[in-house]
């Protein structure tokens, strides 16, 4: 078992009278894919907006690397390391694909008014190092053809890739990431699977949103199901199929 | 100098003028999405300011004339306390509308915070010498160069064209920068841009607070010219011809704002001057000018939102070896 990275602890948010996340409480652990599954509606995209404080909690805690991260503003959070993407793409969209990507790195050279007027020669080496590195996560994702295009111009499914990509650009400790395969053709979908798989052997932890339960059974390590705000199941995919309350509430009876 | 040399002169003067006032727009609305719809106020003060800097000591009692500073030095420390104050007022009024509301938000309480503005110095008159404004202002070097009237129009034309030539290089050093790029994907979509640990508000303060600083260049350099400030140069209408300018000319492209700048107060504001009156309607011309950029405006956003020179495309070349990869991907 895997030392938690994140601990979600009896967290609840109310909008109006919806008792959105209602008492939830999970982990993610240290180098492991963890999916988060449930019906529409069960709080699960509400709980990312919480964790990455797009959203205000009222109750419960929250804590990165045990470190308290509710109440801190987005921007603070993902300095600590958590990074995360939308259920709709969010791309910068009259910036290129490529520029997408070189925005994203903190605290580059000449990222701030000084350094950009008077740009030494650091700037320059700075950028090449960024631009070497979008090139070969352009390359992966298969949108080094589009580098040069205006991200807005991408389609639906090139923008989750565009997505994907950028959250790697910043080298994330946690990578949060809402319905990535959404949009994505199934060849590509088992890719971009596959790659997600992945991304704990490269230093990046996951969790992940996501419908496609058979995607969902080869990325992660294990799958928290949220029903009506609260958590109702933790597992394996075979330890949740046998769970008949898991079964009526979201798999189905096959 | 013929009168016509002479007024293509001073036409030229308005020309580099306007220009350093929309690259100041443009680096709040079109790097950055900010909606400062009282950016003339931040010109006024930056005239203000260079006024009271340059004018000796106000004489009071009879003549009635007051103001604040009356310091009295030379260029150009004047233009550096026009610049630096209007930065100064928009760190303040930034510190109000842009610390938690939206756009849309923000440009209403910039339209109100500039109407407070707006009165305190028209009805404060012991400010800047209220509706009265400032008067006699002596222009930048004059007493030191000795020159005809006709020259100096020249060289205050070279000395403002050079002002205007480092704030466009600067302009253009910002936008191509990784500060720059960052300014424009956060007004691409700022809660991304916030997921990825850039703090939205301090970069938004610091393009709101450059923008300032060239309004406040803009209006110390328009106020040296014409020796005089007061509240009617600065009508919270005149926002809407810079703004004009800048979405005729191409937002977040600095040639753009060169050409706006060109077309909207010069060509139509300027060359409508020549229309013949009609009698009995002494305004009309006034107003059809008013109507006509009201319609380039609106045909601008309706056909070419972007502007006649939109937003140019960085190409960046991929690094070597991954262009092959792709290539083989494909």
């Amino acid at each position: 078992m895997c030392s938690a990275l994140l601990n979600v602890v009896d967290v609840s948010k109310r909008f109006g009278g919806v008792r959105a996340v209602d008492a939830c409480t999970f982990d993610v652990g240290e180098l492991s894919v963890t999916g988060l599954i449930g019906p529409n509606g069960a709080g699960k995209s509400t709980v990312v907006d919480l964790i990455s404080g797009v959203v205000r909690a009222d109750g419960g805690a929250i804590t990165f690397e045990g470190t308290p991260v509710m109440g801190l503003p987005t921007y603070r959070i993902a300095r600590l390391g958590v990074i995360r993407t939308f259920q709709i793409a969010r791309e910068f969209h009259r910036l290129t694909v490529m520029e997408n990507l070189l925005a994203v790195p903190l605290n580059q050279k000449g990222e701030t008014l000084w350094s950009a007027l008077w740009r030494g020669r650091s700037v320059g080496e700075g950028e090449r190092a960024n631009v070497d590195r979008a090139s070969s996560l352009l390359a992966r994702f298969d949108l080094a053809e589009l580098a040069n295009e205006l991200a807005g111009n991408l389609s639906g499914g090139q923008k989750r890739l565009l997505e994907l990509a950028r959250a790697l650009m910043y080298q994330p400790r946690l990578l949060i990431l809402d319905e990535p395969l959404a949009g994505v053709n199934p060849s590509l979908a088992a890719t971009l699977a596959q790659h997600i798989r992945g991304l704990p052997s490269d230093g990046v932890s996951v969790l992940v949103i996501e419908h496609n339960l058979q995607m969902v059974e080869v990325m992660c390590d294990r799958i928290v199901v949220m029903n009506q705000g609260s958590v109702l199941a933790e597992g394996n995919m075979a330890e949740l199929r046998a769970n008949p309350e898991v079964v009526s509430a979201y798999l189905g009876v096959a | 100098m013929t009168p016509i040399v002479l007024y293509l002169v001073t036409i030229a003067v308005y020309f580099v003028i306007y220009n350093i006032l929309v690259l100041g727009l443009n680096i709040q609305f079109g790097y950055a999405g900010l909606l400062n719809f009282t950016y003339i106020t931040f010109v006024a003060i930056g005239a203000y300011l260079a006024g009271v800097t340059a004018l000796g000591r106000a004489p009071g009692g009879l003549t009635q004339i007051q103001y604040i500073f009356g310091l009295g030095l030379p260029f150009p420390a004047d233009l550096v306390v026009g610049a630096l104050g209007a930065g100064a007022l928009g760190l303040v009024i930034g510190f109000v509308a842009l610390r938690r509301l939206r756009s849309d938000y923000t440009a209403i309480v910039m339209v109100s915070l500039g109407e407070i503005v707006f009165a305190t110095v028209g009805n404060q008159t012991n400010l800047f010498n209220g509706q009265t404004g400032l008067l006699d202002v002596p222009q930048p070097l004059a007493g030191n160069l000795n020159l005809s009237f006709n020259n100096y129009q020249l060289f205050f034309l070279a000395l403002s064209t050079a002002i205007m030539l480092v704030l466009w290089l600067a302009a253009n050093r910002i936008y191509h920068s990784p500060f720059g790029r960052t300014l424009r994907a956060i007004r691409d979509d700022e809660d991304a841009a916030a997921g990825f640990g850039k703090s939205v508000f301090t970069y938004k303060m610091t393009a709101f607070v450059v923008g300032c600083v060239y309004a406040g260049i803009g209006g110390a350099l328009t106020m040296e010219y014409l020796t005089a400030w007061s509240p009617g140069a600065w009508a919270p209408s005149e926002t809407f011809i810079v703004w004009s300018a800048m979405l005729v000319g191409g937002r977040a492209n600095n040639w753009g704002a060169i050409l706006g700048s060109f077309l909207v107060p010069i060509l139509f504001i300027e060359a409508t001057r020549f229309l013949p009156p009609v009698s009995g309607h002494p305004v009309l011309i006034d107003s059809v000018r008013g109507v006509v950029i009201g319609l380039l405006v609106l045909g601008t956003l309706w056909w070419r939102p972007q502007g006649l020179l939109p937003e140019r495309r960085r190409f960046i070349r991929l690094s070597v070896g991954h262009r092959e990869e792709a290539v083989t991907n494909v």
